[in-house]
């Protein structure tokens, strides 16, 4: 009767009912026979709960939302922990080598995209003697076989020459001394600039579909096919001397027609003259190197070189007189194009020497200038940028005394370091 | 009757497919599974659980344990008696807490009441998928004042005392005309071959 005492329990305890209560009694006779096995109250209880679960339907949406959020949260833990395993030394041999493979890929994408961005060099140039190469406003001075991107310039020096070799064909330049190129390179071909000096040069046929040209000032050659020849470029002309090959020959005056130029020939052409630097009118200055004979034409030649179209003498503070030279040099600037300015270190006028600027400039400034026939005075202030604030305070005051003793002299200002720096 | 051939107006075939999707790698794909399933694993847990409150924290837990294990389901044999499993796997880890949590005399009581949930157990196991369908279908088909006091209790939450003023009967009356609609419930869900084992 086990089964019954279950059934008792269960009426008393879940249902909450009294068996000795009369309508109980009938309820446990009609419904709950001495067979009764102990699955009906079993059976009432499921039956029970899931009529409580039916009440609450709207749990179902609830419970689905929060069960898919609780498997995405945990998808993510594995997929990081994934990442993590994926890269643990204890990893297995394929997954080794799928990252080996995948930094492969990467550094080689890294390379091409570097060798995208980054400009390549077009050629390489071999010194010999006094070189320079001018780039982004910087001069570098190369003693071993250096790479020349495109934009760059080259110029030789006394004595001096520069061998500048393709690297894409057989091409090769010699730029001889006192010469001065700039370089440039597109998708289209080369181009040499040969603004002033002499080169030789051969053209592989190798350089293909991609032309190379070589200008002057007066004039612009190119090569289609292997060609060798001679160039040489001075302020009034430009000549052309084609040893082997064919070339075409352009004047830049506008009305010139190209003509072809065969092996032996030799053509000199001086029309329309192209501006090259130096030739402008803003002043750009250097120090001139020295007061002797030599040392001015050396300063005039590498001036007209490196594009610098001013020569500056540093005036002594003292009151003292520079030296008689001092006239020549001027007047042979002159005779070759070049400005010639007096130059004064405004710092050491104003903190070292404890002069009154104005009035030394009314004493001594101003018949030096006139004496020796300077353009005009340039002023500078040693590098000394921090204090550039202060010297710009006492700068205008130093303009309106020069203008007063010297109507029509120019004055520059230099903020910028020593010149011959 | 649909068993899980067609669970939640899903296709048997289909929730297969969905399942070798998810051991593929589209886990995206487990979603649909819960889904197709959750309202018979909710059926399974409250059939089990007294406390209604604690059956969305165990259909959870049964999703999450069933994600995580999904490489030992064998592909082909019955996904949703699988799910079934771990959801009364988890139905009876949550008892053994509560019972951790009884006073000493609610654990002596628990002698006979533990034989009834043996039961209760045993039966759940033989439960369709489509349990909830079938039981509203024998709600409805109860006499008119017997689906009252279903609806009554079960559905507006109404109580014994509520329910013995409204219908102008004795609170023993009440429970035990509720007991007597449930009774009915049983014979009609026997006639649907649930609870026939």
């Amino acid at each position: 009767m086990k089964h019954f005492e279950i059934i008792l329990q269960y009426v008393r305890t879940r249902l909450g009912l009294d068996p000795t209560d009369a309508e109980t009694k009938a309820l446990l006779a009609e419904d709950f026979p001495e067979s009764t096995s102990s699955d009906t109250p079993a059976a009432d209880i499921i039956i029970d709960r899931l009529l409580s679960a039916s009440g609450r339907s709207a749990d179902n949406i609830l419970i689905e939302q929060r069960t898919l959020a609780a498997i995405r949260k945990l998808d993510r833990e594995r997929n990081k922990r994934r990442a993590y395993h994926f890269f643990r030394f204890e990893a297995g041999t394929e997954r080794l080598v799928s990252v080996i493979a995948a930094c492969v890929i990467l550094c080689f994408g890294f390379w091409w995209a570097a060798n995208l961005m980054l400009p390549s060099p077009i050629a390489i140039l071999d010194p010999y003697g006094s070189v320079w190469i001018l780039r982004q406003k910087q001069r570098l001075t190369p003693t071993v076989p250096t790479k020349l991107y495109s934009g760059d310039t080259v110029i030789t020096g006394e004595r001096s020459r520069a061998i500048i070799r393709y690297r894409r064909h057989r091409t090769y330049i010699s730029l001889r001394a006192d010469s001065r190129m700039r370089l440039f390179a597109s998708s289209t071909g080369q181009l040499a600039l040969l603004d002033t000096g002499s080169m030789a040069a051969g053209v592989s046929a190798a350089s293909g579909r991609s032309h190379f040209t070589v200008e002057t000032p007066h004039a612009r050659v190119f090569m289609e096919s292997a060609t060798q020849f001679k160039l040489r470029s001075t302020q009034s002309e430009s000549v052309i001397e084609v040893i082997e090959g064919e070339t075409t020959l352009q004047s830049l005056s506008s009305w010139a027609e190209p003509i072809e130029i065969e092996a032996g020939a030799v053509v000199a052409v001086n029309g329309g003259r192209r501006l090259v630097p130096g030739s402008f009118g803003a002043p750009v200055i250097a120090n001139v190197r020295g007061l002797d004979r030599t040392e001015i034409e050396n300063s005039l030649r590498l001036g007209r070189l490196f594009g610098v179209n001013t020569l500056a003498y540093d005036l002594p503070l003292s009151g003292t007189k520079p030296p008689e030279a001092l006239v020549k040099a001027v007047a042979e600037a002159h005779k070759q194009g070049f400005m010639f300015y007096a130059r004064v270190d405004l710092k050491t006028l104003v903190s070292v020497e404890k002069k009154d600027p104005g009035r030394w400039i009314r004493e001594n400034l101003a018949p030096l200038v006139a004496e020796y026939d300077f353009d005009g005075v340039y002023f500078y202030n040693g590098g000394d940028l921090v204090r550039e604030k202060e010297i710009a305070s006492i700068l205008m005051p130093l303009y309106d005394s020069l203008v007063d003793v010297l109507p029509g002299t120019a004055m520059l200002i230099g903020y910028s370091r020593d010149p011959n720096a | 009757m649909a068993y899980i051939e067609d669970i939640g107006g899903y296709n048997m075939a289909r929730l297969e497919e969905a399942v070798q999707a998810v051991l593929r790698g589209e886990t995206c794909r487990y979603e649909e599974i819960v889904k197709a399933c959750s309202p018979s694993i909710r059926a399974v847990l409250s059939a089990m659980i007294e406390d209604h409150d604690m059956v969305p924290d165990l259909v959870q837990e049964t999703f999450i344990i069933a994600y995580r294990r999904l490489d030992m389901y064998e592909p082909g044999t019955d996904f949703f008696a699988w799910l079934r499993t771990i959801a009364r796997n988890v139905a009876r880890n949550e008892k053994r807490r509560q019972r951790h949590r009884d006073t000493p005399d609610a654990a002596l009581n628990r002698t006979d009441e533990d034989a009834i949930e043996n039961h209760v157990e045993a039966i759940v196991e033989t439960l369709p998928a489509d349990i909830m369908d079938a039981l509203e279908d024998c709600v409805q088909r109860l006499d008119p004042r017997a689906r009252q006091l279903i609806e009554a209790f079960y559905h507006q939450g109404r109580s014994v005392r509520e329910m013995s003023g409204r219908f102008h009967l004795s609170e023993t009356a009440v429970k035990v005309a509720l007991f007597r609609a449930r009774r009915a419930i049983y014979h009609c869900l026997r006639k649907k071959g649930i609870f026939s084992r």
